[in-house]
């Protein structure tokens, strides 16, 4: 209620109720909406109808650092909101996909590794070398513990993808979300603050009668590209297919072995209560079979949330309790070894398929089990289908959270509120290989549990106070705490073949395809922890001016546990920022809503690592104990990212056309490196703060939306976003850079004057005129050193573009993303070369050999040289690499409301909805948006990693 | 206003607090020797002579000098990045420099002295012992290494000359040798005599037993000298031998693997083959240790066409030096392997060996208690007894060895000569047999000739002490080893010389890069593997 301090929020069918007297003035906003002022009269049942105005926010809330709300027009930094909707309509198993091309700046790279895997989420580069590059994940207000037990960070094969906390939220339960995108936003987190924040708001309570929601989501998948395969020569060797031209065509394996997946996704909710206590229940259901054979994605999802007003809402006090379980069975991943996609793609052509399809197995009597019945025995690739049965890879993950908070409505002007969330996650994973398995012919056990907690907590001290109109003071002191330990167990037993000598088990196995510790001679059991505590103390204080003009000063200290023995735990992180909404100063014309300029700066610090400061000896076999191998940090400092912003935030010609442009240059310095000694000296390495990343670009947002009539409407909304990075300095100690990652022939290192994510190759040499070099075997000479940089891994410019058009209760909604610039690096492409399956191979023995200088080469020997056989082939890895430019139809929606079906506001929507539907423009052979994991280095980089799918089907909303 | 400050008060108390944040960023799971017997920090160094690990394992030596032992051989190249063509890899070359500094010699160095400071005389000896023999690996493999300014802990790492090592390694074995006897003299309590075994690897606390050793690897020093100076050689010997070295009485020194004998995980890996020269030698002489020492090939052998050739375990294949194989999956995978277990104990050092160089001794004219004739046919006689002591329980059906065979060995009744070596997948890489002397020991042979069945016999007896089988062979050119096919090593390498040297790890290039250039100018001669280290002097002219 205007000039009062009533008001109410409505449900999620926009009902609500508020105790009024006539002439009182009704003020209704929303999210996205234009707000409206409504005067009562003595008609007790208002309907009114807000225009949309997708992208205006001048006077809206904000969720800001630690969840303190602010004005949209005060904020001094780029922030950007988008709706629960953008989330929960074209729903995918992990919600930060959702967000793919819908803010500007925001890369989200979904590992390769399916429904259950982690997203690599990027906001203004990378900035961090060998630390953390991902953004703080926050729901409501409190930091998400978002730890990752396990990611790719080897070509060799065998590994897993851990999965995200994001994945772990129901995209039913959101309101909202807001991206922090840089330090200034996130300054309030200091120490963890310099990637920027990612700010989930979850729907609140609402009092009222029950409201029930429910939503399904049943979409099917297929894969959107796969490699070209060759289907005319067979194999001499059951192994390689550089043999003669087959009797009659091969099938395309890769396309027999991928089934078409499906997702199933439901939730429901219930929302109701009284003025004084109202609750909130949702449930939420995921059953994944992804487009592997076998693989298997299930998830529950159980949230709870309670608010009790007391004492006339002087005191509130929330809880809220969620539960998440996900089994995850199959899960891809990328690799040349335990990755049953290299069978499917290098089998022999014209062997027979079918047979290893159907009988993976067969018995041995005089072993008395099931072997795996396979083509050959070579360590590259095993039965396909003998891995999706017999060497399973299951994990289990759990997640608990409770949370709670009180808000003391002191006066007015002064609050103070405390939160508690103590979160607990547990994962299992077990990864038992059965007797036969390459390399294991007694089998493999390997069983891990993981256990993390995190328990957070803060007091906030807010005042808030305008000073006769002229002046407004937005203050907040605080302080917060995070305890995070992590444990694991892990049990690890190998089998060789197994006799009895002398009554001692021979090959370290009693019994074969039995996975308990007992049954191995020694069982490799090993343990981890980490424990780290955040103490921080912090203030903000935003000062207005006439609404005219705004100065934001934020403060925090924080204590780190990590820092422990280096003398100094504590450091400052400051920021500053400032805004002027100039359209209130000068009279810019009717047309001008709101122009308003702003700039900040702020220096913030990065997580760092335990127990470098304090290594100790290490217990290893037969009792010996191990020295440290790294001479311990005593004087490690936090990464420390200083960030200047500057900014515009306008909106046009009654709010219908936003403009939104920021431009940044942040310097990350203080990095963490590894700097090798002298082994002589006593340690393999010591550590150093040094070096200075610099990311510079430009966020640009502008939308525009339109009533043709009043029954048909559009909107659209073109993001974009440049970055560029450079690498001002590193340290006179890393004279050849930094190697973050290796391919096999290719890696991604780091030189002063250079970028982040430069890969350097191996190639064909050339001589002075330009033609290739040829060894004494006529084959192309290829250079012995990654010598050659081919480009960059990351795209300077990214983009998105909305577009939504409603026409009475049709809706359609259509997003386009891409990326322009940019390499991807494909190690699958050259495997199959150099297995001679690709369809590469098969054209070039068409046409009689390669041609290489004019002359024609034999393909089997120029791919021999050129392309790998094997996880550590050092091949020319420059000719597998690709322009990354592409553009894609992210998302398509179509719809209809059928409105008051079940009675008044009880509405049921239904669309047909695509995800990934097809590439507008692409030049490499496979998604260039490809992922092996979230470690740095790995993304853009294709190791036989699941083809990306694209996914459609139909989306069932119903509110009653 | 007065509660605001209060509160803020409050806050500053309750989270400034940083009392508990060391023992916070302390791993529960590390340990810290100060809270440990002294014991602890003496296993890994005795353990890394043979590094429990199997990267390390494949890295410390497999990779390097297992190549040029002639014992094994890559069966593909690690896509050309591998040291077999002798196109040299800085990173595989620095195996066993790591492995000796990070896992041995940092921690001996440093726990010497703690152990002398703390009396305890016999750890400070036998680590010191343990500190030599790993040394001599290290020194042989490169030339000039860093020791003196390890040893004082300089903070300035300088390189010494080999020949100044082996003055100190002298040294070194002969106080650890007096150390021993005097310990044992001064009629410890039961309780000190049993703290030895510990930690004890190699001789389950047997004082005596390290005494023997000392005097042992002092008596393969001083023939690892013979030629580069003979008469400290000859005083080093005499006094070895004199003070006593091991006899067939003492047992082999084998570190138990305890399930975990790395050399099979380098098979496992296809990572490493038998080489063409120890398998066409055992095969060729009918070597009653050949299935104890090697298999026959572990799969079918196929041509290009795809066809078998060689059907699985019907014949033994050595993989020959330098072909430039291709990328693994290939034929030559599947050739025999070592016969090893998991359960397999590795040797660190065998008896057979000594009875080898009190043989050499003796034809150099030493005083070594006998004649070179019995020491030769007594070390063939202990090696293939003891080798079918303790390989034998590895075959599938477990023989034993008659003396008979053993005598129709020595009188060379077997086979009378080395085998052509012929390579089933690719005829390219045949070559002809270089070791036609039969074993029978001939008195009336050139000395040249009967050292050659001396280092021969002691390289069979070695088997797989890839460093002694190197470094005898660079000394005395015994027994002849197939040279490489493909010479990659831009002409800094002999082909028919072989490889003389490892080269330095890119570490020490990365991080000690002017005391390095100090170190090759002591080595006399560019860091490459064509130059020859101190003691290998006339290689390949003459040995007397």
């Amino acid at each position: 209620m205007k000039d009062k301090t009533t008001g109410t929020i409505t449900n999620e069918s926009g009902h609500f109720s508020v105790d009024a007297n006539a002439g009182d003035i009704l003020v209704i906003s929303s999210i996205g909406y234009k707000t409206r002022e409504i005067v009562i009269t003595e008609q007790n049942i208002i309907e009114a109808t807000l225009i949309s105005e997708e992208t205006v926010m001048a006077d809206v809330m904000v969720t800001t650092a630690l969840g303190i709300k602010r004005q949209s027009k005060s904020l001094t930094y780029a922030s950007q909101t988008l709706s629960g909707n953008s989330v929960s309509e074209a729903k995918d198993v992990n919600l930060i996909n959702s967000l793919q091309g819908k803010s500007a700046g925001l890369v989200i790279t979904p590992n390769s590794t399916g429904a259950g895997g982690a997203s690599k989420i990027l906001l203004r580069g990378n900035k961090s070398i060998n630390g953390n590059n991902q953004p703080l994940i926050v729901v409501d207000g409190v930091p998400l513990m978002n730890n990752t037990n396990a990611q790719v960070n080897s070509n060799y094969g065998g590994q897993r993808d851990g999965g995200d906390a994001m994945s772990t939220i129901n995209p039913d339960d959101i309101a909202s979300i807001t991206i922090l995108k840089g330090a200034s936003a996130a300054a309030l987190y200091g120490a963890v603050a310099a990637n920027g924040a990612i700010m989930i708001t979850t729907k609140s309570t609402l009092s009222g009668l029950p409201k029930v929601q429910f939503s399904s989501n049943t979409v099917v998948e297929t894969p959107m590209t796969l490699p070209k395969f060759q289907t005319k020569y067979g194999s001499n060797d059951n192994l390689f297919s550089w043999g003669n031209k087959l009797p009659s065509e091969a099938k395309n394996y890769a396309k027999d072995y991928l089934r078409t997946g499906s997702t199933f996704n439901n939730s429901v909710s219930i929302n109701g209560g009284n003025e004084n206590m109202q609750g909130y229940l949702s449930y939420g259901n995921i059953l994944s079979n992804g487009i592997t054979p076998n693989n298997e994605f299930k998830s529950n999802n159980f949230n709870s949330k309670l608010n009790f007003n007391l004492f006339d809402k002087a005191l509130q006090i929330d809880f809220s309790a969620r539960y998440i379980d996900q089994n995850v069975k199959n899960q891809a991943a990328s690799g040349f070894l335990f990755n049953p996609l290299t069978g499917a793609y290098l089998f022999p052509r014209g062997a027979d398929w079918d047979k290893y399809k159907n009988e993976y197995e067969v018995y041995d009597p005089t072993r008395n089990i099931n072997v795996q019945n396979w083509i050959n025995v070579q360590e590259q690739f095993q039965n396909p289908y003998w891995m999706l049965n017999r060497m399973v890879p299951v994990s289990n993950r759990t997640r608990f959270e409770f949370g709670g908070g009180i808000r003391w409505n002191i006066s007015n002007e002064l609050h103070i509120t405390g939160r508690l969330r103590q979160e607990k996650g547990e994962e299992h994973f077990v990864h038992n290989l059965y007797a036969t398995s390459f390399r294991y012919p007694m089998g493999r056990m390997k069983d891990e549990q993981f256990f993390s907690q995190q328990l957070y907590g803060d007091v906030l001290l807010g005042y808030n106070k305008t000073f006769e109109g002229d002046f407004s003071l937005n203050a907040t002191v605080g302080s917060s705490f995070t305890k995070t330990t992590g444990k694991s167990v892990s049990l690890w037993g190998e089998g060789e073949q197994a006799h009895i000598v002398n009554g001692k088990v021979e090959g370290n196995i009693w019994y074969p395809n039995v996975f308990i510790p007992a049954n191995f001679y020694t069982n490799m059991a090993s343990q981890g922890y980490s424990e780290k505590r955040l103490n921080s103390l912090f203030a903000t204080a935003q000062l207005g001016f006439k609404q005219k003009a705004y100065i934001d000063v934020t403060a925090r200290n924080d204590w780190s546990s990590a820092l422990a023995y280096t003398g100094n735990m504590s450091f400052f992180y400051p920021s500053i920022g400032g805004n002027l909404i100039l359209n209130e100063f000068m009279n810019m014309g009717e047309n001008v809503n709101l122009f308003k300029l702003r700039a900040s700066y702020s220096v913030v610090g990065n997580d760092i690592p335990v127990y470098l400061t304090n290594l100790q000896y290490t217990l290893g076999a037969n009792g010996a104990i191990q020295p440290p191998e790294n001479a311990p940090f005593k004087d490690l400092k936090p990464e420390k990212t200083h960030s200047r912003e500057l900014g515009l935030d306008a909106a046009f010609f009654d709010n219908r056309l936003n403009v939104n442009i920021t431009a940044y240059k942040t310097n990350t310095i203080n990095q963490f490196f590894t700097i090798q000694s002298p082994y002589s000296a006593g340690f393999r390495n010591r550590y150093i703060n040094a070096g200075d990343v610099q990311n510079k670009g430009l966020e640009a947002t502008i939308s525009y939306n339109k009533d043709f009539t009043p029954d048909f409407e559009w909107t659209t909304g073109l993001n974009f976003a440049y970055n560029d990075n450079k690498i001002i300095k590193l340290t006179d100690e890393l004279k050849d850079g930094v190697s973050l990652a290796g391919y096999g022939g290719a890696q991604m290192k780091l030189l002063e004057g250079g970028s982040y994510g430069d890969i350097y190759v191996r190639h064909i040499l050339r001589d002075n005129q330009g033609n290739i070099k040829l060894t004494t075997n006529g084959v192309p000479m290829i250079s012995d050193q990654e010598d050659l940089k081919i480009g960059n891994l990351n795209s300077k410019i990214t983009m998105g573009w909305t577009n939504s058009f409603k026409y009475k209760e049709y809706f359609l909604s259509l997003l386009i993303d891409g990326r322009i610039g940019g390499k991807s690096l494909s190690m699958t492409e050259a495997a199959l070369d150099a297995w001679g399956v690709s369809k590469r191979s098969g054209d070039a023995r068409d046409n009689g050999g390669v041609v290489v200088n004019g002359q024609k080469i034999d393909t089997k020997a120029y791919y021999g040289v050129v392309a790998p056989t094997n996880f550590n082939s050092q091949y020319a890895a420059a000719e597998y690499v690709y322009d990354a430019t592409n553009f894609r139809m992210r998302e398509m929606g179509l719809g209809y409301t059928f409105r008051n079906l079940f009675g008044t506001a009880k509405n049921l929507s239904v669309s047909f909805i695509g995800r990934n539907l097809f590439f507008l423009y692409k030049k490499a052979p496979m998604d260039p948006d490809v992922s092996a994991s979230l470690t740095n280095g790995w993304q853009g980089v294709d190791i036989f990693a699941l083809p990306t799918t694209r996914s459609f089907g139909l989306n069932l909303k119903l509110n009653f | 206003m007065r509660q605001l400050t209060a509160f803020i008060l409050a806050l500053l108390v309750l989270n400034s607090c940083t009392k508990k944040f060391g023992e916070i960023n302390t791993n529960p799971y590390e340990v810290n020797p100060a809270n440990l017997t002294i014991e602890a920090q003496l296993v890994k160094p005795m353990a890394y002579v043979y590094a429990p690990h199997q990267n390390m394992f494949q890295f410390y030596t497999n990779l390097s000098v297992d190549l040029f032992s002639g014992y094994f051989m890559t069966p593909h190249n690690f896509g050309g990045n591998g040291n077999a063509d002798y196109r040299l890899n800085r990173g595989f070359c620095g195996g066993v420099y790591e492995n000796y500094y990070l896992n041995i010699f940092n921690i001996t160095s440093k726990m010497i002295p703690i152990c002398e400071d703390k009396k305890l005389t016999d750890y400070a000896a036998v680590t010191r012992i343990v500190q030599t023999y790993a040394t001599i690996v290290a020194t042989d493999s490169y030339g000039p290494i860093s020791f003196k300014s390890v040893v004082e802990r300089s903070p300035n790492i300088y390189y010494d000359s080999q020949k100044d090592i082996y003055t100190q390694l002298f040294k070194d074995v002969e106080q650890s040798a007096s150390e021993l006897k005097d310990f044992l003299a001064s009629n410890p309590s039961a309780d000190r005599i049993a703290g030895l075994a510990k930690f004890d690897q190699w001789c389950n606390g047997d004082h005596s037993l390290w005494i023997k050793i000392a005097n042992t690897l002092k008596l393969r020093m001083a023939i690892r000298l013979s030629k580069v100076d003979a008469a400290l050689a000859k005083t080093k010997a005499e006094e070895a031998v004199a003070a006593g070295v091991l006899t067939d009485a003492d047992p082999d020194v084998v570190i138990d693997k305890n399930q975990s004998n790395e050399l099979t995980r380098m098979f496992d890996w296809g990572d490493c083959g038998v080489n063409a020269s120890l398998v066409t030698i055992l095969t060729g002489y009918g070597d009653p240790r050949l299935p104890l020492y090697i298999t026959q090939n572990t799969g079918d052998v196929k041509n290009a066409q795809g066809n078998v050739i060689v059907a699985k375990g019907t014949q033994y294949l050595g993989v020959r030096a330098g072909c430039t194989l291709p990328n693994k999956p290939n034929a030559w995978e599947n050739y025999s392997r070592a016969t090893v277990k998991y359960t397999t104990p590795l040797p660190v050092m065998k008896v057979a060996e000594i009875y080898f160089l009190r043989a050499e001794g003796a034809l150099r004219g030493w005083n070594m208690g006998g004649t070179a004739k019995n020491f030769y046919e007594q070390g063939i006689r202990t090696s293939i007894k003891n080798e079918y002591k303790y390989l034998s329980s590895s075959l599938s059906n477990p023989q034993a060895i008659a003396d008979a065979t053993i005598a129709q060995y020595i009188n060379g009744e077997l086979g009378r000569s080395q085998n052509n070596y012929v390579d089933p997948a690719d005829a390219s890489n045949n070559y002809a047999a270089m070791n036609t002397l039969s074993v029978k020991w001939d008195d009336a042979a050139s000395n040249e000739q009967k050292l050659q069945r001396i280092i021969t016999q002691k390289w069979l007896a070695n088997f797989p002490i890839s460093n002694e089988a190197w470094a005898e062979f660079r000394r005395t050119g015994y027994p002849k080893l197939y040279p490489v096919k493909n010479n990659l090593s831009d002409g800094t390498i002999d082909t028919n010389k072989q490889i003389r040297r490892l080269i330095y790890s890119n570490v020490e290039y990365n991080t000690n890069k002017t005391e390095l250039d100090k170190g090759i100018g002591i080595l006399g001669g560019p860091d490459n593997g064509g130059t020859q280290v101190w003691w290998d002097t006339n290689a390949g002219v003459s040995n007397f």
